[in-house]
């Protein structure tokens, strides 16, 4: 990855980072406050540069990494205008939340809802051309949990790469949800009935079926943010073992 | 001369949103306030879902204030279909409405903060000891709620999960020590909200409008005759391109525009006589913080919540039915509507949130205003542009 | 190239012991019951037998100390967010074989999924698994064996696999068979003796007496205070690495049916995991080649 400026002693040498937020419920930037104390350290050893909700400045400059949540809505003029200044003014784009990496509840969506009925197409981030290639990371999660976002932020304040490796695949996937957990590792003959995926969903689709040690996935409470696909030891493990913590 | 100035992205405001101005001499001469974030359709993506899943979704309508959208969802079809739910799950979930009441209010003041501490070093001084008391808030919804944001434990019935009396206890435990930072953060907001008056130049009354007020409630919130709300349609009076680009309604209660949220909730039901403005109103959210504290406090002490909160009759209606959910958000009055079929699917959705009541009065306090401080206006009102766009 | 020594079966560790509890209870209990009244545990996230099923299941201050007694571990981790969201705890004993602590793991290191976990485990224990079984996997598997149902209480390792019926019968279980009979997934599982935990115990023929290999610091800790806490309760033999060739053989049996299914399963294209296939082409290929591998810095 490319960082246009590493050191961290004063404000101008400080990674210049901004929350962009697209069609989504703001969660996903209220889920970073939520590491509570801890998150004003970090806004301590980074440059927030751009954030509408922690920010005065109105004009969006240039930020080395744009946090991104929420998905992209092709009628709305500024999602349009959006996407533009972050294909220019972000040196790297990571998504965060279902929404902005596998359209999360988004897929749901199908317009027609006043006052404005003609909102209706809803795209991830992960899957808009112009600006894929920026998307470097995608971080899964309704909303990612505050210590993911956290060992994630430090991982990649310290360039961990065998941290951030499994984001980097995530981030081209494009789809991970409870039906894709059942597809890639209950079908194919890899689950371990270990429960991970049931305690890392957010919205309890997961339960555990005793009969068969394997995750009953209830697709009415799916909200497609990739959690599951995301915690199972079968999908990734790039770690080294073995881990004595 | 009438000049029109549009103001788009205010800052230290959830979403995104805008500012329409005819101004005359630097003064705001009438405004509008209008939404901008897309609709994301909630209302129409719930049709033909079945009810049980209602809390689950509406929660994911807002990060900030979830669990609002999700107690006022499951009342809604409980309401529809006549499911009665057990008393302490309703205990409970004023407990968490409350709990995010607290966590919402003190988020606002970390947004607002920069206005308020322009020193960094005082202002992360500041947030850090609001953080302090969200842990809390942030802890109580993880071990009740299941999720900080996003509570999947609300369900049509009641909550999934009992609560142990040693979770109970822990929490109660630490109620005091919580108090006393609240109080201590509060000591210290409202003396920079002074200053900040001071140094911005506004007055005591800046940003006020004599509407009516509306709540239902001062903690959690009463059934509401939903006949009496009406929308105005952005496309029946904003200008040019507005009609097409603003993506809030504007509702009116008994025909009049309101304003609800804390001020509304000290008026009605604590006899408190407004002196108007946003100061004031920032004033009184910082106050509701403490109450909902104590609230909490003797809520999860005098009642036990080991037994069985949720019952699990499926939802079913005649159709017809119209079900209203009512909760008291940390922004005001939060509706949901619902109507079900016999299988319990859902044929009809309707949410209207706090921030669609105070479009029409953030815009009336604008009024009269320097043009230059507009914005001051809009973040008194703490406005969630995603809730309003659901 | 890998050879299926000791160092790749059992792994590196500390010490190995012996434990025989005097009380005439299963060593791992009680070793977790005086943890926990000593307060260095305040929870233990395990499995139990209900009726037919395994499930999760939460120990927590109170409750009578279990760990699994049939070669069913199902699902401990789907407890992990009620045990620390919900119930706050701080100091988790995690007693599980390796694919479930590799779960654990994942979720310590990346903290997908639950929050506060990095710092709340304060011990974790692997079984030394041979392949899991569902309900009526047993059943079919002890019909297969034995002609016959029967309940079957415990199952131990004695030279090779072993269960006890609720009657007090020993069934001695054949490798290949039980091959056929564990859950898919096991069955490419390389990492049997639970690599990676702070002790890995497995029972033997005596109730009382089980094996522990202690792994890491923490673990050698932990048996040395419990022993200073109640030096009556157990009674100790520190094992040499001889006496360990009996479970290495096992071990490695079974090992080589697993990786005849990795092999076979890379040999027909069969799909691999989404996002990493470490276990099985790279392990194809590590299995091929003619160099030495330090396999301790991989993950299978």
């Amino acid at each position: 990855m490319t960082f246009h400026r590493v050191s961290f002693e004063d404000d101008d040498l400080k990674l210049k980072i901004g929350f962009i937020h697209f069609s989504s419920c703001s969660g996903c930037q209220v889920a970073f406050l939520d590491m509570f104390e801890d998150a004003v350290e970090i806004f301590d050893t980074v440059e927030l540069v751009y954030s509408n909700l922690l920010t005065k400045r109105k004009e969006i400059p240039y930020m080395d990494v744009a946090f991104v949540e929420g998905a992209f809505c092709a009628e709305d003029p500024h999602h349009v205008k959006l996407i533009k200044e972050l294909s220019e003014k972000a040196g790297m784009v990571i998504a965060i939340g279902g929404c902005a990496a596998f359209g999360g509840m988004r897929r749901f969506s199908c317009g027609s809802q006043m006052p404005q009925p003609s909102h209706q197409t809803f795209i991830p981030l992960t899957e808009i051309e112009s600006i894929k290639r920026k998307v470097k990371f995608a971080i899964p999660g309704c909303p990612p949990n505050p210590s993911l976002l956290y060992n994630f932020f430090l991982a990649f304040l310290e360039r961990n790469d065998d941290f951030l490796l499994p984001f980097e695949f995530i981030a081209q996937s494009r789809d991970a949800s409870g039906f894709d957990l059942i597809k890639e590792v209950v079908n194919k003959g890899f689950c371990v009935g270990c429960g991970t995926c049931s305690t890392a969903c957010p919205s309890r689709a997961i339960s555990f079926k005793d009969v068969c040690g394997k995750p009953n996935f209830d697709a009415d409470l799916c909200v497609r943010c990739g959690s599951c696909l995301a915690a199972c030891p079968q999908s990734f493990k790039p770690y080294p073992q073995p881990v004595y913590t | 001369m009438i000049k029109k100035v549009r103001l788009e992205g205010i800052p230290l405001t959830e979403g995104h949103s805008g500012l329409h101005l005819e101004v005359e001499g630097g003064i705001v001469r009438k405004g509008y306030y209008y939404a901008l974030v897309p609709v994301r359709g909630f209302e129409t993506l719930l049709i033909g879902r079945s009810a049980t899943v209602a809390p689950l979704l509406t929660t994911r309508v807002c990060g900030l204030c979830q669990i609002t959208h999700s107690i006022a969802s499951a009342k809604a079809v409980e309401s529809a279909s006549g499911i009665e739910v057990p008393e302490e799950a309703e205990v409970l979930r004023e407990v968490l409405g409350l709990t995010v009441r607290i966590y919402n209010n003190l988020l606002h003041q970390i947004t607002i903060s920069e206005d308020l501490f322009p020193d960094k070093g005082e202002r992360f001084q500041f947030i850090r000891n609001v953080q302090r008391v969200r842990k809390f808030t942030g802890e109580l919804l993880e071990s009740i709620g299941g999720e900080i944001i996003h509570s999947p434990n609300i369900k049509v019935g009641g909550i999934s999960e009992p609560v142990e009396d040693f979770v109970k206890d822990r929490i109660l435990e630490q109620i005091p020590s919580v108090e006393l930072a609240l109080k201590e953060s509060f000591e210290e907001f409202s003396e920079a909200l002074e200053k900040t008056w001071e140094r911005e130049g506004l007055e005591d009354d800046f940003g006020k409008h004599d509407f009516d007020f509306f709540a239902t409630d001062l903690y959690y919130g009463k059934v509401f005759d939903f006949e009496r709300i009406t929308f105005v349609r952005p496309q029946e009076f904003l200008p040019d391109d507005l009609k097409f680009r603003a993506t809030n309604l504007y509702p009116l209660v008994d025909g009049k525009p309101v304003e609800t949220g804390p001020r509304a909730r000290a008026v009605l039901f604590k006899g408190y006589v407004p002196k108007g403005g946003v100061k004031e109103l920032h004033l009184l959210r910082a106050e509701e913080n403490l109450e909902a504290l104590k609230r909490i406090e003797s809520l999860l002490s005098s009642y036990s919540f080991t037994g069985e909160l949720w019952n699990q009759t499926p939802p079913s209606s005649d159709g017809e039915t119209l079900g209203i959910g009512v909760h008291e958000a940390p922004r005001g009055v939060n509706i949901h509507a619902v109507k079900l079929d016999k299988r319990g699917k859902i044929t009809y959705y309707k949410i209207v949130v706090p921030t669609e009541f105070n479009f029409f009065a953030v815009s009336e306090s604008l009024r009269g205003v320097p043009a230059a401080k507009a914005e001051f206006v809009v973040r008194g009102y703490d406005p969630c542009i995603v809730c309003a766009a659901h | 190239m890998l050879e299926l020594n000791s160092r790749f079966l059992i792994g590196s560790y500390k010490k190995a012991v012996e434990v025989e509890s005097r009380t005439g209870n299963n060593p791992l209990e009680e070793l977790l019951s005086v943890m926990f009244d000593s307060n260095m545990i305040d929870g233990i996230l395990s499995s139990r037998i209900e009726g037919e099923f395994s499930v999760p299941f939460l120990v927590v201050k109170g409750d009578r100390v279990e760990v699994p007694s049939l070669n069913r571990f199902f699902g401990s981790v789907a407890l992990l967010k009620k045990a620390i969201q919900k119930y706050r705890l701080s100091r988790i004993a995690v007693v599980a074989p390796s694919c479930a602590i590799d779960g654990l793991n994942k979720t310590q290191y990346y903290g997908i999924g639950c929050n506060w976990v990095k710092t709340a485990v304060a011990l974790k224990v692997g079984i030394l698994c041979t392949g899991s079984l569902t309900g009526k996997a047993l059943t079919a598997e002890v019909l297969h064996l034995t002609g016959k149902e029967k309940r079957i209480k415990r199952f131990f390792y004695d030279g090779g696999l072993f269960y006890q019926t609720e009657e007090g019968e020993l069934i001695p279980v054949n490798l290949s068979v039980h091959h056929h009979y564990i859950n898919a997934a096991c069955r490419y599982c390389l990492n049997l003796s639970a690599k990676g935990t702070d002790i890995t115990y497995f029972p033997l023929k005596e109730e009382n007496r089980a094996v522990f290999i202690v792994r890491s610091e923490r673990g050698w800790r932990v048996v040395a205070s419990v022993q200073k806490e109640r030096p009556e309760l157990f009674r100790f033999r520190r094992l040499k690495k001889e006496d360990l060739e009996g479970i290495v053989s096992l071990l490695r049996e079974k090992a080589l049916l697993n990786i005849d299914d990795i092999l076979e399963r890379v040999e027909l294209g069969l799909p691999v995991p989404k996002w990493n296939d470490n276990k099985l082409r790279k392990f194809y290929r590590i299995w091929n080649a003619v160099e030495d591998y330090n396999f301790e810095e991989e993950v299978f």
